[in-house]
């Protein structure tokens, strides 16, 4: 071994005791299963392919409606910008998924969030001597800050989380901060600390979780005002917003807060560890269970199913189908249920995370942790997936559960 | 028993991530999502070779996560690589530095040659490339980190 051998292996030996075991947040997934992946046990429950979707119409559970209107809700999922610049805000800039691990601050929370970026090159160059965000009506600088992350876009403009010194990984020193039309830019409110952040679909509400040295707080803010509206200690891990109602999950339950925002919101009586923004309400899923939950604008429910049901992946881009999986004996099958229809079909290939590329067409990646999974491009409405590989057509169930 | 692997092994797969990643937070995360995918694979994994599954799979979703880094970095450079050299001695601090400037692949060999302590077999096999590719990705690593090396004396 010469010299340079020698020093190779000793700084890598030293790097990589930087990673003290003791530190390592590691989840063990035989024994602590993640909340919206399948767990071993769970491969037993079902029989047949025949897996029905029972809707029991008019279920409620004792959530009283205010009333409230139908106004329809967009998806909960991220934001993903166009380079043409679908927002009236983002002509020139558009934004890329990248995760950013913000649990790494507050166990138990995680959000994605997208980057902001600028597709024009002339402008790159500025985002790395102060912290960027390119809109239509140009850049907006944000001297002095450790980074810009940027939230969601809503109507009102595009919301923005700003860091200060502290910076880091995660959302210390944060200005909650709304860039709205001609770039002006108001400050919402400041945190120490916050973790789980959820901004309603109308850009009126903003929920997240306040850490610091306390216990976890869920803080209900509004925007307008930059007012609280209302906090519970606790933490959440989603959100899921329907007309004048915000559904905060924790994992184990649910809280719904509606509009005027008083009082300390009503627990469901009922797990839910997941929940998503859908026309006309909300869908919720208990993977312990495996119940799917319909709910009204209201967060009332209105169906629910227990058939060992997992979240598998995000909702389509306009909130009617919503994928799934389930167990089928001994194998695990993935499909897509139609809100519309209240049907599930199931697909012909397994695949988690189905990438959306329309209404009803969606791209299938084979589970797996080879290099080259297979692919399909699967279109709902026929059934159908073909397989990227050799372009074989593959039929899928019909749809079950009527 | 994959609990035991999960207690022997889990360290060991963040430490190898983050030698190829350079970020802590990524590292663990890329571990996470390979004892995830071996959980579910458990049956099928002879115990003996379980290790080197993970291993590849270690090195699959680095690199996939190096790709969309790289994409992201090319518009917003304030997302540049944290700075690492305070984190070691100051005497190896600009070794690690080159390590980490290293083209993805040669990385990929100096890490699984002088940490994992892998032959040029094992390490084509992890890396799906032949042991001709492992040894001429290793020549020209070696031969860049000894340019600078010679530099630096």
């Amino acid at each position: 071994m010469d010299e340079l051998d020698r020093r190779l292996a000793n700084v890598l030996t030293k790097v990589g005791e930087r990673i003290d075991p003791a530190t390592v947040r590691l989840r063990n997934p035989a024994t602590e299963p993640e909340p919206g992946r399948r767990s071993r046990p769970w491969l037993v429950a079902m029989t047949s392919a025949a897996a029905v979707v029972v809707v029991v119409a008019g279920l409620t559970l004792g959530i009283r409606s205010n009333g409230g209107g139908g106004q329809p809700a967009a998806p909960a999922v991220t934001t993903q910008g166009t380079v043409d610049g679908a927002h009236p805000l983002w002509t020139l800039g558009v934004s890329e998924t990248y995760s950013q691990t913000f649990d790494k601050l507050v166990p138990g929370g995680r959000i994605t969030a997208p980057v902001p970026r600028t597709v024009d090159p002339e402008l790159a160059p500025e985002l790395a001597k102060q912290p960027t965000l390119v809109t239509g009506a140009g850049p907006v600088r944000f001297p002095g800050a450790a980074a810009v992350h940027l939230l969601e876009r809503r109507d009102n403009g595009v919301f923005v989380a700003v860091t200060g010194a502290k910076g880091g990984d995660g959302l210390f020193d944060v200005d909650f901060v709304l860039v709205g039309a001609g770039n002006s830019r108001r400050t919402i409110l400041h945190a120490a600390q916050a973790g789980s952040v959820a901004i309603s679909p109308n850009g009126t509400m903003l929920a997240f979780t306040s850490g610091g040295a306390g216990e976890p707080t869920v803080k209900l803010v509004d925007v307008s005002s930059g007012r609280v509206v209302h906090q519970l200690a606790g933490r959440f891990t989603q959100a899921a917003w329907a007309s004048d109602t915000a559904l905060l999950l924790s994992g184990k339950s649910a809280v719904a807060w509606r509009a005027p925002w008083t009082g300390g919101g009503e627990r469901t009586p009922v797990p839910m560890g997941q929940a998503m923004s859908v026309p006309g309400g909300m869908v919720a899923l208990d993977d312990t269970s495996g119940c799917l939950f319909k709910l009204d604008g209201n967060a009332t429910i209105t169906m629910a199913d227990c058939n060992g049901w997992k979240l598998g992946g995000q909702v389509s881009p306009d909130g009617r189908l919503v994928p799934l999986e389930w167990a089928n004996g001994s194998t695990t099958q993935h499909g897509v249920l139609d809100l519309d229809r209240n049907q599930v079909r199931s697909w012909p290939v397994p695949g988690l995370n189905p990438s959306w590329l329309g209404p009803t067409e969606v791209l299938l990646t084979e589970d797996t942790v080879q290099d080259a999974p297979r692919t399909a491009r699967c279109d709902v409405t026929a059934g159908t997936c073909v397989l990227a590989e050799d372009d074989s057509v593959l039929n899928g169930a019909d749809w079950i559960g009527r | 028993m994959f609990t035991d692997f999960f207690h022997d092994s889990g360290t060991q797969l963040v430490r190898l991530a983050y030698l190829l990643l350079g970020e802590r937070g990524d590292a663990e995360d890329v571990a996470q999502d390979v004892l995830e995918q071996l959980y579910r694979r458990w049956a099928d994994v002879r115990p003996d070779t379980a290790m080197s599954y993970a291993r590849t799979a270690v090195v699959n979703r680095s690199r996939s996560l190096l790709r969309r880094r790289a994409v992201a970095r090319r518009f917003a450079p304030r997302l540049a690589r944290p700075e690492q050299a305070d984190l070691v001695p100051v005497e190896d601090g600009w070794l690690w530095n080159l390590v980490q400037d290293l083209p993805r692949r040669q990385r990929e060999v100096v890490v699984l040659r002088y940490w994992c302590d892998l032959g040029e077999a094992e390490i084509a096999r992890v890396l799906n490339i032949s042991a001709g590719t492992v040894k001429s990705s290793a020549h020209r690593a070696h031969a860049r980190l000894e340019a600078a090396l010679k530099g630096e004396q």
